[in-house]
């Protein structure tokens, strides 16, 4: 799942998922932008049929890692 | 905590215009690639949006949506006590906008006009100032114009803001009745945050000069000058999916207001998706949630009393009225909730000027 959610998240910002770390952050990396971000989240909804907490959006947008944990929990939930 | 109850103030009417040059945000903005301008549409909700063209300011518009209203609603210029004009883009840098609509508008002359320096939170504000009008000096009916041509403080190729950004003008006639119910207001700021929506070049503190008309691409691949509106979109979500729906939902907790018993939720059409967010977490139903961005984007100030018009003139609510909830929230920081019945608001509907 780690991986779709890595290759889903690339495709999305156009880069190749080998640049993706988790410590990769909006600040390191200039596709992710803030409204490259509700656009990513807006896709991880749709492919995973989520439904994103304003919260949860916000903390999303600190570095992949991050990313990744929430959408995971999302999922586990 | 600026909060207020107005007993015996209604809003009896409201009126929208806007400019009749049309933005397509698929067609036009072609420094973006398509895939790009797709994505943005389907997110924010802003399939296009009016732009004044040189010469059309924000008072013309609000002027053309004043006019509307008092045809509409058979009230004469010289029933009018004050007129508020909530604009970040006034005609002049010296006088007030209002002064110069008070002769435009054959306001009389012992109507008190001034302009509040506000932008998406402007028509809250502009409410708050012509309920206190009423009820603290007895005034018997107060002349709201909120509005902004704010395209023109955008760059044109700004990524961040020129998707978004739409032009209007509008009027909303606000006045004493002793059989109205409550208008219940509370406004809030946060002044240590302005830098995250603001222009930071062109008053008194940096004029503006020929470094800061300098347009290069920022660090959020924005391309725009220092004279230029620049937007941290990311601190504005912050800030309107935690202040301003905690402000919303603890205004209606102590209002004793639901979804189950407040009819609309008027928001500041900031975008689609942030909306949406907003509305869900305070237990409102799409359709209690009125829109106008998909249309006209957002409005600045104009952006509550433009959705308010659009929805009761267009027939999308066959029971116009009922209990509102209004919230604006943007530029300062600076945010209002407001609380009125709407039952028998006149709206005619939206003009276009030019057309």
């Amino acid at each position: 799942m780690e991986e779709r959610i890595r290759d889903l998240f690339a495709v999305m910002l156009q880069v190749p998922p080998n640049e993706i770390k988790d410590e990769t952050g909006p600040a390191s990396l200039d596709k992710w932008d803030s409204m490259q971000h509700l656009i990513l989240v807006s896709g991880f909804e749709e492919e995973f049929a989520l439904d994103v907490d304003p919260e949860d959006l916000v903390e999303m947008y600190t570095d992949f890692g991050t990313f990744k944990r929430v959408v995971l929990r999302m999922l586990e939930g | 905590m600026a909060k207020s109850v107005f007993n015996g103030v209604r809003i009896a009417g409201v009126a929208g215009a806007v400019p009749g040059q049309r933005v397509d945000n698929l067609t036009d903005h072609l420094f973006l690639p398509e895939a790009d301008r797709k994505k943005i549409v389907a997110l924010t909700g802003v399939n296009g949006y009016r732009r004044a063209p040189e010469g059309v300011c924000t008072s013309d518009l609000c002027h053309t949506a004043a006019t509307a209203l008092f045809d509409g609603l058979g009230r004469q210029p010289d029933q009018i006590d004050a007129v508020v004009f909530a604009t970040m883009t006034p005609d002049y840098r010296i006088p007030s906008t209002a002064c110069v609509l008070q002769d435009r508008l054959a306001l009389p002359q012992s109507v008190v006009a001034y302009d509040v320096n506000m932008g998406c939170s402007g028509f809250i504000v502009g409410l708050y100032n012509a309920c206190a009008l009423i009820k603290g000096a007895g005034l018997r009916r107060v002349l709201v114009l909120a509005g902004d041509t704010q395209t023109k403080l955008c760059h044109d190729e700004d990524k961040t803001v020129v998707f978004i950004m739409g032009d209007a003008g509008t009027a909303t006639i606000v006045e004493s009745d002793p059989d109205a119910g409550d208008i219940v207001m509370e406004v809030r700021t946060d002044g240590s945050r302005f830098e995250s929506l603001y222009v930071p070049a062109g008053g008194f503190r940096r004029p503006s000069t020929a470094e800061t008309r300098e347009v290069r691409e920022r660090a959020d691949g924005g391309l725009r000058s220092d004279d230029d509106l620049v937007m941290n979109g990311m601190e504005i979500f912050k800030f309107a999916v935690s202040d301003v729906v905690k402000t919303i939902s603890g205004f209606m907790e102590e209002e004793q207001l639901s979804a189950e018993n407040v009819k609309s939720l008027f928001l500041h059409q900031a975008n689609k998706f942030m909306n949406d967010k907003i509305g869900k977490k305070l237990g409102f139903s799409p359709d209690q949630v009125p829109y106008t961005i998909q249309s006209f984007g957002n409005t600045g100030s104009a952006s509550i009393p433009m959705t308010i018009a659009s929805h009761f003139s267009s027939g999308d609510d066959a029971e116009a009225g009922g209990r509102a909830v209004m919230c604006g929230f943007g530029v300062g920081l600076s945010w209002g909730v407001a609380t009125a019945d709407l039952t028998g608001v006149y709206s005619p509907p939206i003009v276009e000027l030019g057309t």
